[in-house]
C-alpha cells in the first residue's frame, strides 16, 4: 500500500514507515488522554516530519 | 478493556462498602452475580452507568443508600462514590465518582454536584491523573473524552447490558462514531485530519503555504550577475595589477632619472648657458645682418650727396661770381615761349599781335630762360645743392653709427661664439640634463595618471567587491530559501505519502469492519436463533432481520425475544469484532512507537477487546435462547459479567459452568429493600 503520489523519488521507505508509526503514536496518546489540542498537534507533527526529514538528508 | 472491580459506598442498596472483583482469568471468563428480585442487580449496571457516564434512571437523591440519608443529621455530610477499576490497552485506569449529601437545618438533604476523577498507571508505575479545565462549562471535558475513548458512551448500552430496559439500538445515531472509536479508526481519522492537503489547518497545506516560489528565477538572475561582477572584479584586479607595475616602472623611472639629475646638476647650468649663448648668437646674428643692411642703406642713400658736397660748394661759389641769376619762369621752356608766339595769343588770352608790347614781354620772358639765360638753371641748381647739404648732414655720424652697431655686434658674436665653442667642449659626452628634466616632468605626470588610476581602480574594485558581496548575500538568503523549500517539498511529500496511506488504510480498514461485523453478527445470530431470519447490517451499522420467502428477502416485524436475540448477535458480533481484531492485530509497541505497518505495507491498528456486563440477559428468551446465548458469548467476548435470578442461571449455568471464574451472591440484609450485600461464593 504505498503512495501514488508523484514525490516518490524524495521518499525514503524506511523513514516514511518511521513517520507513520511515530504519527500514528502521537496520535493514539492524544487520543486517550486529550492534553493537545488540534493545531498543537499539528505543530507536534510537522516539527516531528521536519526533524525526521533533517535527519533523512 | 476489562473491568477488574466495582467498588460501591453507600450506592443506592449497597450501604457501606461493597467491592467485586471480576474473573479476569482467560479462559474462565465469566463472572456471575445472582440476586432475587429488587435485590439491587440493576443497581450494577447503573452503578457502572453513573461511575462513567453519571447517567442513571432514578433521581439524583436516590443515589444514596435510604439508610444512610435517614442517619443523616443536621449538617452532616455522607459521601456515595463508585469507583471502577480497568484495563484498557494495557493500562490500569481508576475511574472514580464521588457525591456528597447533606442535611441542612430545615431536614431537607441536599445533594452536591458528582465529581470525578481518572487516574492511569504510566508505563513507569507512577500515577497521572486526566486533567480537569481550569475554566469552561464543562471542566470534564478531557476525563469525559478519555473515559468515551475507553468505551463510547453511546455504546455503554451495548456492553453494560440491561436485559429489560435495552431499546432498539436501530435508533442509535452515533453508532457509526461509536463503531469506529471501538475499532481504533478514530486515531487514523485524526491523523488524517492533522495531514489532510485539502484542509487549512493540516500539516501539508501549512507546509505548503510557507513554499517560496519564483525563487528560482531571482537566484538565476543573481547568479548571472554575480559571475558578471566576479569577471569585472577580475579585470579590475588585472587592471589594478597592471597600474601597480606601472607605477613602479615610474616610480623606478623616477629614482634613475632623480638620480640622474643630481649627478648632472652641473651639466644642467651649462647646459643653460650654452642654450642661452645659442639663442645669444641667433639674435647677434640677426643683428649683424640688421646692422650691415643699416649701413648699406644709409650709405647708399647719403654718401654721393655727401661725397659730392665740396664740388657743389665750389660750383656755387663759380656761379655767384658770374651773377647768372636772374629769374625766368620756373620749369618753362623756351620752346613753350615760342609756342605761344607761334599761335599769336598768350596763356591770358592776349592777343599778342593786336596789343603792343605783348609780344616783347613774351620774348622777354624767353630771353630769360635756358639757353639764353643760365639764371633759371643756376638757382634750381643752388635749391638742390641746399636739399643735398641738409640730406648729408650727420651722414658721418650715421655712418659711423652704422658702423660701429656693425662692429660691436660683431665683436660680441665672436664672444659670444668662443664662449659656446668652451661650453660646448665642455658639455661635449655629457647627458642632455634638459631632456632628462623632461622625461622627469613626463614621468611625474605619468606617474600621478597611474596612481589617480590606481585609485580609482581600487574604487571599482571596493564597489564591484561590495556588488559581489551583496549578490552573494542575496543568493545566501535565496539558497537559504531554496534550501528551505527543498526541506518543505520533501516534508510535504512525506505529509502527503503518510496522509495517503491513513487514507488507504482507513477506507480498507473500514470496509473489513463493516464486512467482518456483519458476518459475525450473522454467524452469532445463526447460532443463537433457531428460525430462518437473516441480520443485514447498512452503512449506519443499523441492523434489520431479514425474513427469507422463497430468494426473496423481506424486513420483518419482531417480538421482544427476537429483539433480544438481534441485540445480543449485535454486540457479541462487535465484541468479538473486536476481541478478533485484538488478537490478530500485529502491532507491535516498543519503547519509541508502535508499529502499525504491516507485512504487506498494509495498515494494522489493534483494538481492545471488550467486556459484556449483562443484566437479565435472558429475561425475554426462551430457554433454548437461553443455552444457545449462554454457550456463545464467554466464547466471542474477552469477559462477560451475568447478573441475573437465580431461575434463569438454572436454564444458562449448564453451558456457562466450565467458564465461571468467580460468582457472587447479592444478599437483601434482613430482607430489607434497601440494605444489600454482595457475597462471593
Amino acid at each position: 500500500m504505498e503512495s501514488n503520489n508523484t514525490d516518490e523519488h524524495l521518499i525514503n521507505l524506511i523513514t516514511l514507515n518511521k513517520l507513520k508509526n511515530r504519527i500514528y503514536t502521537m496520535e493514539r496518546d492524544n487520543y486517550k488522554t486529550k492534553k493537545i489540542t488540534h493545531s498543537q498537534m499539528v505543530d507536534k507533527i510537522r516539527q516531528l516530519i521536519e526533524r525526521i526529514v533533517e535527519n533523512d538528508n | 478493556m476489562i473491568i477488574k472491580s466495582i467498588t460501591l459506598y453507600n450506592f443506592r442498596q449497597y450501604k457501606g462498602e461493597h467491592k467485586i472483583e471480576f474473573s479476569m482469568d482467560k479462559d474462565k471468563n465469566v463472572t456471575v452475580i445472582l440476586g432475587i428480585n429488587t435485590s439491587g442487580k440493576t443497581t450494577l449496571i447503573q452503578a457502572f452507568n453513573w461511575c462513567l457516564y453519571e447517567k442513571c434512571s432514578f433521581k439524583t437523591r436516590e443515589v444514596i443508600n435510604v439508610e444512610v440519608v435517614k442517619a443523616l443529621t443536621i449538617n452532616s455530610v455522607k459521601e456515595v462514590s463508585v469507583e471502577v477499576v480497568l484495563i484498557h490497552e494495557e493500562k490500569e485506569y481508576i475511574i472514580n465518582r464521588t457525591q456528597s449529601f447533606t442535611k441542612n437545618d430545615s431536614g431537607n438533604v441536599r445533594a452536591s454536584r458528582s465529581n470525578i476523577n481518572v487516574q492511569f498507571k504510566e508505563s513507569t508505575g507512577g500515577m497521572q491523573s486526566i486533567p480537569k479545565l481550569k475554566s469552561g462549562s464543562d471542566q470534564d471535558l478531557y476525563i469525559k473524552e478519555t473515559i468515551n475513548k475507553i468505551l463510547p458512551e453511546s455504546l455503554s448500552d451495548y456492553f453494560f447490558f440491561d436485559g429489560e430496559r435495552i431499546s432498539d439500538i436501530n435508533n442509535r445515531g452515533d453508532v457509526v462514531a461509536a463503531v469506529r472509536g471501538l475499532m481504533g479508526l478514530d486515531v487514523i481519522s485524526s491523523a488524517m485530519d492533522r495531514l489532510d492537503p485539502s484542509k487549512a489547518s493540516s500539516v501539508t497545506s501549512k507546509l505548503s503555504n510557507e513554499l517560496d516560489i519564483g525563487n528560482d528565477q531571482k537566484n538565476i538572475k543573481y547568479k548571472t550577475d554575480l559571475e558578471k561582477a566576479k569577471k569585472q572584479l577580475e579585470t579590475h584586479q588585472q587592471r589594478k595589477k597592471t597600474a601597480r607595475e606601472e607605477i613602479e616602472f615610474f616610480e623606478r623611472q623616477k629614482d634613475e632619472l632623480t638620480a640622474l639629475l643630481l649627478a648632472n646638476k652641473d651639466a644642467k647650468e651649462n647646459q643653460k648657458r650654452k642654450i642661452n649663448l645659442e639663442k645669444d648668437i641667433e639674435i647677434i646674428s640677426k643683428n649683424i645682418v640688421s646692422a650691415e643692411n643699416r649701413l648699406r642703406n644709409d650709405f647708399s642713400t647719403s654718401a654721393m650727396k655727401f661725397f659730392a658736397l665740396p664740388l657743389i660748394k665750389k660750383a656755387l661759389l663759380v656761379i655767384d661770381d658770374a651773377k647768372q641769376d636772374a629769374e625766368g619762369i620756373p620749369e618753362m621752356r623756351a620752346k613753350a615761349i615760342e609756342h605761344i608766339i607761334a599761335r599769336g595769343y598768350c596763356v591770358c588770352g592776349c592777343d599778342l599781335k593786336k596789343n603792343e608790347g605783348a609780344k616783347e614781354n613774351v620774348l622777354h620772358e624767353k630771353s630769360l630762360l635756358p639757353p639764353q639765360h643760365m639764371g633759371t638753371i643756376i638757382r634750381t641748381y643752388k635749391q638742390t645743392y641746399k636739399r643735398f647739404e641738409r640730406e648729408a648732414l650727420g651722414f658721418d655720424a650715421i655712418i659711423k653709427d652704422d658702423f660701429s652697431n656693425y662692429q660691436n655686434n660683431i665683436t660680441l658674436l665672436g664672444e659670444k661664439e668662443d664662449a659656446l665653442s668652451a661650453i660646448s667642449k665642455q658639455i661635449k659626452g655629457r647627458l642632455d640634463v634638459e631632456k632628462i628634466e623632461r622625461d622627469y616632468q613626463k614621468n611625474e605626470k605619468d606617474l600621478k595618471d597611474k596612481r589617480e588610476l590606481l585609485i580609482k581602480i581600487m574604487s571599482d574594485i571596493k564597489f564591484t567587491e561590495s556588488e559581489i558581496a551583496s549578490l552573494e548575500k542575496k543568493i545566501e538568503s535565496l539558497t537559504l530559501v531554496s534550501e528551505k523549500n527543498q526541506k518543505l517539498t520533501k516534508s510535504i511529500a512525506y505529509s502527503r505519502a503518510v496522509y495517503e496511506w491513513f487514507k488507504q488504510g482507513y477506507d480498507r480498514q473500514e470496509r473489513e469492519v463493516k464486512e467482518h461485523l456483519l458476518e459475525s453478527v450473522n454467524n452469532i445470530f445463526e447460532k443463537m436463533y433457531h428460525g430462518r431470519r437473516k441480520v443485514t447490517i447498512n452503512e449506519k451499522y443499523q441492523i434489520n432481520l431479514i425474513t427469507m420467502v422463497g430468494d426473496e428477502a423481506t424486513s420483518t416485524d419482531e417480538s421482544k425475544g427476537l429483539e433480544s436475540v438481534k441485540n445480543f448477535s449485535f454486540i457479541s458480533g462487535l465484541v468479538d469484532l473486536a476481541r478478533t481484531k485484538a488478537r490478530t492485530g500485529s502491532a507491535i509497541e516498543s519503547e519509541e512507537s508502535i508499529n502499525i505497518i504491516g507485512e504487506n505495507d498494509e495498515l494494522i491498528v489493534s483494538t481492545e477487546a471488550y467486556p459484556l456486563v449483562m443484566d437479565a440477559p435472558f429475561s425475554n428468551v426462551d430457554e433454548i435462547h437461553i443455552n444457545n446465548i449462554a454457550r456463545i458469548i464467554p466464547e466471542v467476548a474477552e469477559q462477560v459479567i451475568l447478573i441475573l435470578m437465580k431461575k434463569d442461571w438454572e436454564f444458562a449455568k449448564t453451558a456457562l459452568e466450565n467458564k465461571i471464574g468467580c460468582s457472587y451472591y447479592i444478599e437483601k440484609n434482613g430482607n430489607s429493600d434497601t440494605n444489600s450485600s454482595i457475597r462471593r461464593t
